[in-house]
Parts: structure tokens; sequence; C-alpha cells
């Protein structure tokens, strides 16, 4: 019997279905609402962390290229004031051995000439080298007006030949051999400390070209790796801080991106929470967006001031099922709220150090000029959607001062233009509704501008 | 086997679309409530025990993988944020004298003839320790054990409450029919 008695109640209860206040969703969807909200700001945190880390990443490694960069240089320049000492040794004991040969050749054969014409293929290794480094070595047997031999030694130098010929002093030479040879010693010695400090300015060239190669070619600017050396470290220099620049005080930022604005309710009267529920469950957050044009004003130092104007659109989604009767189809009511202003920005900015790569971090309070709303809001009372326009509009016209912190990394593309990339986070203190209005409702807003900066000449 | 439909609201919930948890709102709790309101002692109770269990739901709603009905899903889910809120209520056992009753010897027809409205009436006029484990065992088809291990009490208990309570239906029974002629 009692099975049976629990079948009957099982098969009767079992599918039991029991009406339900229509109210009762607005409390789950308000719940749902508020969970949804949470998952988007873990969300816009995780994705700000990374690309924080990102820059971060971006700004370390790049200091440390440029790091890299000016060690490979102080290397070269090293390598370069050392290098010609020896050399400069080396090249004076050959010469000397050779001139010493030379002297006792022409104390035999009378033939100094042809013999010192032969001291020109001991030399030819330095020549030589001189000649493939640069052709500048034009100079280095100038001048040598007794030296008729070192003249036609250098026959094997290419350009020295032309230089040295123009002298046109060598008509004595021949009468005169020990003076000849005084002043072949002379001329040689000359000779060799005039060539070796044209090989260091050759040295110092061929050592730039042979090392630019292994630099970071993608990180220097066209202009940089078409200039010699020292020219590129002027370019640099001019770049690496503004007060070096001669007065390129002025920047211009061109920015744009989008942003999330976060909705936040507060109620002032528990017996508004219906209102609370209702706006909660029919408001979604759209992509909002950000535009600006600001004008920079460059300090002493790393500081700047930057200012202009700030168009800021706050995008919800207004979304409600009306349905009047239970027999009648659910009416689902869309429309895109949007909040507009206009806004000056008074920002502080603070330059890290950096070449091509630099980061600025800014913060300051942003002044609303005006703020306009179209859309609609849910009034729960009549529990009907209502518009923003005219009477029923709850929204001030001037929300007041709103603080911005954001972080640019400034990229330099060369000619004075810069790309942006600015996350930025600006949070509104005010509530954005009347004072009469049961609800306060203040945002903060999260947004990745990105765009482009001209530093005015 | 799921339709397509309930299969694609079920996912769309899952993703925390607004609009696919209010079908699935819309379709499964009237059904909910007539379990909640078999478990609540009142009906205001029972829409706490329903607003609760569907917030569990869309939070559990992951867990879900389509294997078994969905809607016993939710109806266990239900049941045992029923039994939480009963025993975050510290329900202490009501003894409603039952001990004196004899044994009925009603007609098992009688309760065949009456409607689901009177069942439920019945079933929610029941002392409330005695009502949760008819329900759980009668109607949910859960064992000793389970009950036992979900209200926390002996398993000779959920024996004894359970047929004290067939035999306090019993008797409601008999009281209506005498009235009744």
């Amino acid at each position: 019997m009692s099975n049976q008695m629990d079948k009957i109640f099982r098969e009767k209860l079992g599918r039991y279905k029991a009406p339900v206040e229509p109210d009762l969703w607005a409390a789950i969807a308000a719940d749902q609402a508020r969970k949804r909200r949470k998952s988007r700001l873990l969300k816009i945190a995780m994705y700000s962390s990374l690309l924080l880390l990102v820059l971060s990443f971006a700004y370390i490694a790049y200091t440390a290229s440029n790091n890299q960069l000016n060690n490979t240089r102080i290397d070269n320049t090293t390598i370069v004031n050392n290098e010609p000492a020896d050399t400069k040794k080396t090249n004076t004991t050959a010469l000397s051995n050779t001139i010493s040969d030379n002297k006792a050749t022409v104390s035999n054969d009378g033939k100094v000439t042809s013999e010192v014409a032969n001291t020109s293929t001991s030399i030819p290794t330095n020549a030589a080298s001189a000649n493939q480094l640069k052709p500048t070595t034009t100079q280095s047997a100038s001048n040598e007006s007794n030296a008729r031999n070192a003249a036609q030694a250098s026959n094997n130098l290419p350009q020295p030949q032309s230089t040295s010929s123009d002298n046109g002093s060598n008509n004595n030479s021949s009468s005169n051999n020990s003076n000849n040879f005084s002043g072949v010693t002379t001329s040689i010695a000359e000779h060799t400390s005039i060539e070796t400090t044209t090989k260091k300015t050759a040295r110092t060239q061929f050592s730039a070209t042979a090392q630019l190669p292994r630099l970071p070619l993608p990180l220097l600017s066209p202009r940089a790796v078409a200039l010699p050396e020292l020219e590129a470290a002027n370019v640099e220099e001019q770049g690496n801080g503004f007060s070096k620049s001669n007065g390129k005080r002025f920047e211009i930022d061109l920015l744009a991106g989008p942003a999330y604005a976060n909705q936040m309710f507060r109620l002032e009267d528990e017996s508004h929470r219906d209102l609370l529920a209702a706006r909660e469950i029919s408001e979604f957050p759209e992509v909002s967006f950000l535009a600006g044009l600001r004008v920079a004003y460059r300090l002493k130092g790393p500081w700047s001031l930057r200012s202009g104007l700030l168009y800021t659109q706050i995008r919800n989604q207004f979304e409600y099922e009306q349905r009047n009767s239970s027999s009648e189809p659910t009416i689902l009511i869309k429309s895109s709220n949007r909040i507009q202003m206009l806004e000056i920005p008074l920002l502080a900015s603070y330059e890290l150090p950096g070449k091509r790569f630099r980061l600025a971090v800014n913060a300051g309070p942003v002044i609303n000029i005006a703020t306009t709303t179209n859309g609609r809001y849910l009034l729960p009372d009549l529990m009907r959607p209502v518009s923003l326009k005219g009477e029923e509009n709850i929204y001030r016209n001037n929300v007041g001062i709103s603080y911005q912190a954001s972080l640019t990394a400034a990229y330099d593309l060369g000619m004075g233009n810069s790309l942006l990339i600015e996350p930025t986070f600006k949070s509104y203190r005010k509530s954005f509704t009347k004072d009469s209005y049961a609800l306060g409702e203040r945002y903060w807003l999260a947004g990745l501008q990105i765009g482009l900066r001209h530093r005015i000449r | 086997m799921l339709s397509m439909s309930e299969k694609e609201l079920i996912e769309g919930a899952k993703k925390r679309d607004a609009r696919s948890q209010r079908a699935l709102f819309d379709r499964y709790s009237p059904v909910l409530m007539g379990v909640c309101l078999r478990y609540c002692r009142n009906r205001a109770e029972a829409e706490d025990a329903l607003q609760e269990s569907f917030i569990r739901i869309f939070d559990k709603l992951h867990l879900y993988d389509f294997k078994g009905s969905f809607e016993g899903w939710l109806k266990r889910l239900t049941v045992n944020v029923a039994l939480k809120s009963y025993q975050l209520k510290r329900f202490t056992h009501e003894q409603s004298g039952l001990e004196a009753v004899p044994e009925g010897s009603g007609d098992p027809t009688a309760y065949a003839r009456l409607g689901e409205q009177e069942l439920m009436g019945l079933v929610m006029s029941l002392p409330e320790g005695y009502r949760l484990v008819f329900n759980l065992y009668a109607i949910e088809g859960y064992s000793h054990k389970e009950i036992a291990q979900a209200l926390g009490i002996q398993e000779a208990s959920s024996r004894s409450q359970l047929l004290k309570a067939r035999k306090l239906l019993q008797r409601k029974i008999e009281n209506q029919q005498r009235i009744a002629i």
C-alpha cells in the first residue's frame, strides 16, 4: 500500500508546476549582471597587466640593446686609438731599416733613385693598406721638397705622386747625396708620421663601416645608418633629450581608441532597490571610445605638460523584454545609450630616458566642458523604458572634474614623428545623474589609444 | 535526448548570455517552484529558494555535460539548495504526536482521486521533518542513505520519519473523506 501511495504522489507531484512571480527574475538577472561585470573587469585587468608587461619588456629590451650599441662604439674607439700606436712603431722600424739599406746602396752605386725606388717596394704594405682604406693618403708625401727619392719612392702610391710632384724641386738631388740621405731620412720619418695620422683617420672610418653591419640595424633610423658614425651620433644625441633639441618644445599628439566604461550604481535609499535592479538588468556595457588632440610643452628635464581637447563617448546597450500579457509575444526593445563628453585634460608627463623607444607616465585632472546623452532607461514603477531626452533626462550637462592616468609608449619614426600606444585610465568622481535622481551613477574608463606625435620644429 | 534549441539555450547560458538565461528561467521555473514549495514552509521561503537555486544553476551550469536529463539535474540542484536552506534555519524536529496514531486502513485509491493541488496541500501540511523525508524518498526517489547524508540524520531516523509521514497523510485523507461524506 505504501508503494502505491508513493507512486501516486510521485506521478502527480513529480511534474507539479507552480506559478512564479514575474519580478523574481529581476533579482536573478541583477545577480548575473553583477557577475558579468566582475568577469569583464577581471578580463580587463588581465589584458592591461599583459599589455604593461609587454611594454615593460620591450622597454627593458630596447634599453639593453642601446647599452650594447654604446659599448660597441666605445670598443671601436678604443681599438682605433690603440692600433695606430703599434702600427706606427712597426712602420717606423721598417722604414728605418729600409733607409739604412738605401744609404748603403747609394754609397756603392750612386743610383739613388733606382735604389730608393726599391725602398718604395718595402713600403707598399703600408701604402697599399692606406690606399685601400682611403685615398686621403694624397697628403702623406706632400711638401717634401728635398726628398726627390722619396717622391719617386712614392710612385707606387697612386695619389701621392701627383701631389708630391708639385714641388718641382728635385733638381739638386744627384749632387748632394748625403744631404739627400738626410733629407730622405727626415722626409720618410715625416712621411711615416703623416701617414700614420692619415691611417688613423682612415682606420676610424674603416672601423665604423666595418662594425655597423653587426649592429642591430632595424633599430637605427635610416638617417643614422646612412651617415658616418660621428654624424649618426649627433643625430641620436639630438633626439636623446628635448633640452638638447634647440627649442623644439612643442609636440602635437593625435590619439584615438576603444575603451571599456564601467558603470557603477550607488543606491542612496533602500526603497529604490527596484530601480537599481531594473537598471542593472537592462543596461550592458558596449565598446566606448576615446579620441583627442593634445599639445605638449616640454619643460626642462624629463617633464612636460600636456593639454588639448578630449572626446569621450560612453556606450551602454539598453535591452528590455516587454510582455503586456502572457498571451502576447515578448517584444525585445534594444537601443544604444550614449554619453558624449568634451573635456580638457591637464596632464603632467614624466618621460623615462630612451632613444627611439620611450615611455612616459602622464597623470592629471580632466575638466569636463559639456556632456550630452541620448538613449533610454527602465522606469521600474511603470516597467517601461523612457527616453533620456527632454524632461525625463536624468543626466547632468556637466560632470565636473575627472582624473586621468596613462602610460605613453612612443616609437620614433623619424622626421619628428612618433607612433604612440597609450593605455589610459580615467575615473569620474562625480555622479553622472542629477541630485534629484534616486540612483547615483559613476564611471571609470580603461582604454587603449593609438596615435601619432609630431614634434614642432 | 535534448532538442537543439534547448542545447543552444544551455550553451548560451553557460556563456552567461542574458537572453539564454532568461529563456531557461521561463521554461523551468514553474517546475522548480513546485519542487521548492514542497520543501519550504511557505511561498515566500519557496521563492527565496528558487532564486538561490537559479543563481546556483547559472554558476554551476558549466558542470553539466549533457549526459542525462537536464530537468533532472536542475531538480536535484534545487532540492540541494532547499535542503541547505532548511539546514541553515536549524530546523528542530517537530514532534507531532503521531506515535499514538493507529495504522490507517484507508483505501489507497482515495489518493488517486485527489488532484495535484489537494495532494500538494496534504504534503505542505506535514511537519517539516516528515515532509522533507517524504519528498526526498517518495517523490525524488532518494534512498534512506542519501537522505540521511543530505539531512545529517541517521538512516533509521529517515525510515521512521517516512513511516510517520505516511501515517499522517493517510489519516488526513481519511478525515477528508469523512468530512466529504
